[in-house]
């Protein structure tokens, strides 16, 4: 009987933050273009509603009823298939978030966290390096030209800066000594992360940006170069799918950031799921203002940062964290 | 400059070391971008808003009466003669006191490029611009303008509430 309420309780809670996920999916598009209208001296969309609250269900309706083209000489099948292997492993990061402390409901601690798995981290760039198969068979499929360069450069892309990030991420591991989110706040309740490895959370905050493909990241949808990258052919939900795989993972990068450096949903005075919404968003935020400010790199130049920049220092700082926690620890 | 391998010598990292980093430019246009996002929007919110415009404005034109009400308009054509587009028709009428009347004024201003040439050659100086330029319509026919909606363009300016 308690087994079947604890089961109970999770799917619930599962299906409470998809949906909250979504939620913050559809509104982080408007919070993105009324920043970005800010920042460029507009007003952005006001029409929909006061402030453009509506926008994102207008927004989505138009995506709804959009014809669905799916091109003639297109790998169907993996056509089909591409944007939800890119919308799935963009939610499915939604799992490991520890949201706050655990709550008492029904007399039964209840941990704020989907699931509670010991090894958060590997999960994370396991499902992050899946994601990126949601480009590359995009591309791939559609038989076009830009779109499979626009594939090629994101999983060169990614390639490229998973390894810094690992690093750094590994990093933060040894100092916290447990690879599980929930262990990892547990272990910043006095000193968040970002005092500890001040260079890692800089390097990684880059890293970040590349993997979620933002600017000055933007590789796969080059939109001077490539006409959109790799979902050029894609239209209706399918776009949407792939756009919401994008702002998802905006939003679970953020979160994992907070986990990571800024010690999660700890801080004092305002409830737990108040603080994690306030670091999250302060990262959306960030992440939105360097989008108002950088323009993109070329894809050499950025090859060479990732490479004889970025790999080089993270293993650095790596190494100097392994001799430091040799020494103290 | 790096060599065509890429490699930097010593001295080369040296002097880079030496000039400014690339991280300051980076804040300082993350600076710069924050102060924008606390200034206001220029943004002009057209239908309700409406800019202001130059007082020489080429706008609908404006078939001017004189102080007695009539037509300043003597209907000499050169007015349709001149006009690049052929966008103005004119038909006169001879009055019994010898006087001669435009009995239709016509502009077609969808036709009209707003050159001005009308205005210019008018001898009686019938013809002049308004600041009328949000005039719209969904059947072809709103746009050919005779002369009684020309009397006063401000008519067909577009009012729009939320
Ligand atoms: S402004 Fe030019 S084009 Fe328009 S009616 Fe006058 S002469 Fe013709
Ligand atoms: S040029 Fe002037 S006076 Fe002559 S027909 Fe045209 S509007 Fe009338």
């Amino acid at each position: 009987m308690d087994f079947w309420i604890d089961v109970i309780i999770n799917v619930i809670f599962a299906i409470l933050s998809v949906l909250l996920l979504l939620l913050v999916v559809a509104y982080s598009t408007l919070l993105e273009r009324k920043l970005l209208g800010d920042f460029q001296l507009r007003i952005g969309p006001n029409r929909a509603g006061p402030f453009g609250i509506w926008q994102p269900i207008a927004d989505g309706l138009k995506a709804f009823f959009k014809e669905d083209v799916i091109p003639e000489k297109a790998d169907k099948i993996v056509f089909v298939l591409a944007p939800m292997v890119s919308f799935i492993t963009a939610v499915g990061i939604i799992a490991i978030i520890p949201f706050a402390d655990s709550i008492t409901i029904f007399g039964r601690h209840v941990k704020l966290i989907v699931s509670d798995i010991d090894i958060s981290i590997l999960y994370v760039f396991a499902l992050a390096a899946l994601g990126s198969y949601g480009c590359l068979l995009g591309g791939y499929s559609s038989y076009n030209k830009y779109s499979i360069f626009g594939a090629m450069r994101t999983s060169a892309l990614l390639i490229s800066y998973e390894i810094p990030f690992v690093l750094l991420i590994m990093s933060i591991v040894l100092v916290n000594g447990t690879l599980s989110f929930s262990g990892i706040v547990e272990a910043q309740s006095h000193l968040w992360n970002i005092v500890r490895e001040p260079v890692a959370f800089f390097l990684a905050i880059v890293c970040a940006l590349a993997e979620i493909n933002r600017t000055p990241f933007d590789m796969p949808e080059t939109e001077s170069e490539l006409a959109c990258g790799f979902n050029v052919e894609y239209s209706s939900m399918k776009f949407s799918m792939f756009f919401m795989a994008e702002y998802a993972h905006l939003f679970t990068i953020s979160a994992i950031l907070t986990t990571l450096f800024l010690g999660g949903w700890k801080g004092p005075l305002l409830p737990p799921i108040v603080w994690f919404l306030l670091k999250t968003f302060a990262f959306m935020f960030f992440f939105i203002w360097e989008r108002a400010t950088y323009p993109r790199f070329r894809i050499d130049q950025i090859m060479h940062f990732g490479w004889k920049v970025l790999l080089p220092l993270s293993l650095a700082n790596l190494l100097v964290t392994a001799i430091v926690m040799a020494i103290i620890g | 400059m790096a060599d065509k391998k890429g490699y930097y010598s010593i001295e080369e990292i040296r002097e880079n070391l030496r000039r400014p980093s690339i991280i300051t430019p980076l804040l300082k246009g993350l600076g710069y971008t924050l102060k924008q996002f606390f200034s206001r929007p220029v943004t002009i919110q057209y239908p309700e808003e409406k800019r202001d415009i130059s007082p020489r404005w080429r706008g609908i034109h404006r078939f001017k009466k004189d102080e007695n009400g009539n037509y300043k308009c003597v209907g000499c054509g050169l007015c349709a003669a001149v006009c690049p587009a052929k966008a103005i028709t004119i038909r006169t009428l001879e009055t019994d006191d010898a006087k001669r009347i435009p009995d239709r004024f016509m502009v077609d201003s969808l036709r009209c490029i707003y050159c001005g040439f009308c205005v210019e050659v008018c001898p009686k100086d019938a013809i002049e611009y308004s600041n009328v330029y949000d005039f719209t319509g969904y059947e072809k026919e709103k746009f050919y303008l005779e002369k009684e909606t020309l009397e006063e363009p401000e008519k067909l300016s577009m009012t729009y509430k939320k």
